[in-house]
C-alpha cells in the first residue's frame, strides 16, 4: 500500500509564545511493499510525522494519501484507515492492559469485528510472527520479561492485519540478542507478506541492516530521502544534523585519508572485514 | 561505597531455581564508574534497585556507605546517599514547569532556599537545559525530558548515582550530552557511577564492567579485558563495540591483529600496519 505527503504543515501550541514547527511543508512518496527508515535526532519531527499517517493527529495543512485515498478530507472513515495503518509506538509494552496475552492481542481484532474463531486462528498466526511462546498467552502480560512484552504489544498491532507497519523505535531499550530478534521478524514479515514498512530510529546501524531506503529528518524538514548507500556517503552531513556514524564509517574514512582505500559503501563489520581482506589479497597480488 | 554480600534475591514463592539475584558479592569502590551489562532479565535493574534500598536483600546484605540497607530508620539517608535515574523520564517528572521540577528532591531534604536556587541553577547547566528552565516539561522531547530527570538527582548531590538505562531513549547528541555529564560528574566531582546500559560504547568509557547472567556476576574487569572476549560475550547475548568486533574477525580469518581493540584510532592504526 503505497503513501503519499503532500506539504504537510503541523505546529504545536499555536498562537501561544511556546509555538513551534514541529513539521515544515513535508512532501514525499513512499511505494507499496517499500522498506523505508526514519532517522533523525529528538525533535527533528518524526514521531508527529508518522501520528499523522493514520489521522491520529490532524495537520495544519496539507495532504495525506493512504492507498491513493486522501485521509485528511473531512468525512474519512477513520477506523478503517487505522486498520491499514498499524502504527507500534515507542515502549509499546506501556499500553498493554489486559488479564491476558491472549485478551491483549485480542483486542484490536475483536473491535474491528471478527469473530472469536477468526480471532483465535489469527493470534496463534501473530504470536508466531513475533516468536511468543503459545504457553504464554493465558499469562497476565505484566509477568513478562520487558523483550517478551515487547512482541506481545507488537503482536497487538500485526493482529489488526495491516497493509503499512509503522515502527517507532521498536528496538529502544531491548539488549543486542532481543534487538537482532526483532530486526529478523520484522524483516521476514516484510519479505513474506509485502507489507509496507516504516521504521523509526536512532540507530544508523539498525536502519543499514533492515532499509531500503532512508529519509533524514532535522527541524521539521526532509534533508535527504535516498537509498541506504547514498545516505550513508554523506556521513558528514549526517553528523551535522547531530546523528551518530557508525564506528566502522569513521574507520573506513580515516583508512581512506591515511591511503587506505577500501572501496565504497562499507558501513557494517562485516563488509568492512571483507574489504580489508581483498585489500590485503590485491596488495600481495601487486 | 557500596557493598553487597552474598546478595539473594527472590519473589515471594520463587524457588532456589527461580532467583532473580543468586549470590552476588560486589564492592563499589568510592569514585568508581562502574558499569553492569546483561540481557533482559539477567537480574541487572534487580541488583541496581538494592543499592538504595528500593529493593530489600532475600538473603545476604547490602551496606551503603557502612549502613545496612534493612535499617528502615536510615532509609532516607541511604536514598539522599545514593539516587536513581531511570529509563523512562515521563515516569520521573512531577511539576509543571522545568525548574521546579529540577528542584522538588531537594526541597524534600530541605535544603535552604538561595542553595536551591543555586543547586537548580548548576544541574540544569550540567545536562544543557538552561534555557529551558521555564518551559512545561510535557511538551518537551523525550530526550530533553531525561535530562530535566537527571538533573533532578544532581540538585540533591547525592554521593552516588545509579543509572538505569539513562540514555535508550535519547537521540547521538542528547547521548553524548548525558555521557559527557556522566563523565564529568565522576572525574570533577569525584561521585560514584554505576551504569546500567546495553550500548557497548558507553560501556567502553567505564573504569570496571561487570557483566551479569542468571543472577550471577560472570565477568568482572576493566573494559578492554570484558570486550576481548567476544565469543563469550555473544554466548552471554551481548554485542562488542565494531572496531573489537572487527579485529575478532578478522582474527578468525588468520589475519594478526590485536584483540582488545576499543578506540577508532587504534583499530585504524593495526588495519593500516597490517595493510602494508
Amino acid at each position: 500500500m503505497s503513501i503519499k505527503v503532500e506539504n504537510l504543515v503541523h505546529i504545536y501550541s499555536k498562537s501561544t509564545p511556546f509555538e513551534k514547527v514541529a513539521l515544515d511543508n513535508i512532501s514525499f512518496d513512499i511505494s507499496d511493499g517499500d522498506f523505508v527508515g526514519i532517522i533523525g535526532h529528538t525533535g527533528s519531527g518524526k514521531s508527529t510525522l508518522i501520528q499523522h499517517l493514520n489521522g491520529l493527529i490532524k495537520p495544519d495543512s496539507g495532504k495525506i494519501y493512504i492507498d491513493g485515498e486522501d485521509i485528511t478530507q473531512k468525512d474519512i472513515n477513520l477506523t478503517k484507515v487505522r486498520g491499514k495503518v498499524g502504527i507500534v509506538f515507542q515502549y509499546p509494552e506501556y499500553q498493554l492492559f489486559e488479564e491476558t496475552v491472549y485478551k491483549d492481542i485480542a483486542f484490536g481484532p475483536t473491535n474491528m469485528g471478527y469473530s472469536s474463531e477468526e480471532i483465535d486462528k489469527i493470534i496463534r498466526e501473530v504470536i508466531k510472527t513475533v516468536g511468543i511462546d503459545e504457553n504464554l498467552l493465558e499469562k497476565s502480560p505484566f509477568e513478562l520479561s520487558g523483550g517478551q512484552k515487547r512482541r506481545v504489544a507488537i503482536a497487538g498491532v500485526l493482529a489488526m492485519n495491516p497493509k503499512i507497519l509503522i515502527l517507532d523505535e521498536p528496538t529502544a531499550g531491548l539488549d543486542p540478542k532481543g534487538r537482532d530478534e526483532i530486526l529478523g521478524q520484522i524483516k521476514k514479515l516484510h519479505d513474506e507478506k509485502n507489507i509496507t514498512v516504516i521504521w523509526i530510529s536512532h540507530s544508523m546501524e539498525d536502519v543499514a541492516k533492515i532499509a531500503k531506503k532512508v529519509i533524514v529528518m532535522a527541524d521539521g524538514k526532509i534533508v535527504m530521502y535516498d537509498s541506504v548507500d547514498n545516505v550513508f556517503k554523506n556521513d558528514s552531513l549526517l553528523e551535522e544534523i547531530g546523528l551518530s556514524v557508525p564506528q566502522i564509517n569513521k574507520v573506513v574514512r580515516r583508512l581512506k585519508e591515511k591511503g587506505v582505500n577500501l572501496g565504497e559503501n562499507i558501513y557494517t563489520v562485516e563488509k568492512a572485514k571483507k574489504a580489508i581482506l581483498d585489500y590485503i589479497k590485491g596488495a600481495k597480488n601487486d | 561505597m557500596i557493598k553487597t554480600e552474598n546478595l539473594t534475591f527472590g519473589f515471594e514463592n520463587d524457588t532456589e531455581e527461580n532467583l532473580i539475584l543468586k549470590g552476588i558479592d560486589l564492592e563499589v569502590k568510592n569514585g568508581e564508574f562502574l558499569c553492569i551489562l546483561g540481557h533482559n532479565g539477567s537480574g541487572k535493574s534487580t541488583l541496581a534497585k538494592h543499592f538504595n534500598a528500593i529493593y530489600l536483600p532475600s538473603g545476604g546484605r547490602v551496606l551503603v556507605d557502612g549502613i545496612d540497607t534493612k535499617c528502615e530508620e536510615k532509609i532516607w539517608d541511604i536514598r539522599q546517599n545514593t539516587a536513581m535515574v531511570f529509563q523512562n523520564p515521563d515516569n520521573q517528572i512531577v511539576a509543571t514547569i522545568v525548574e521546579e521540577d529540577v528542584a522538588f528532591a531537594a526541597e524534600n531534604l530541605g535544603v535552604a532556599p538561595d542553595e536551591i536556587r543555586k543547586r537548580v541553577d548548576y544541574a540544569l547547566e550540567a545536562v544543557g537545559m538552561t534555557k529551558f528552565k521555564n518551559h512545561a516539561p510535557h511538551l518537551l522531547s523525550g530526550g530533553q525530558k531525561q535530562r530535566i530527570a537527571i538533573a533532578g538527582v544532581i540538585a540533591m548531590k547525592p554521593k552516588t548515582i545509579v543509572f538505569d538505562e539513562p540514555t535508550a531513549m535519547l537521540d547521538p547528541i542528547g547521548r553524548r550530552e548525558v555521557m559527557k555529564t556522566i563523565k564529568r560528574l565522576n572525574s570533577e566531582f569525584n561521585m560514584t557511577i554505576v551504569l546500567i546500559t546495553h550500548n557497548m560504547d558507553e560501556a567502553a568509557m567505564s573504569d570496571r564492567i561487570i557483566v551479569i547472567n542468571d543472577g550471577r556476576i560472570e565477568l568482572c574487569g576493566k573494559p578492554r579485558e570484558v570486550f576481548s572476549d567476544v565469543e563469550k560475550m555473544k554466548t552471554l547475548g551481548l554485542d562488542t563495540p565494531q572496531v573489537t568486533y572487527l579485529a575478532y574477525l578478522l582474527q578468525k580469518e588468520g589475519i594478526n591483529i590485536k584483540s582488545d581493540i576499543l578506540e577508532i584510532d587504534e583499530c585504524v592504526e593495526e588495519i593500516l600496519r597490517i595493510c602494508q
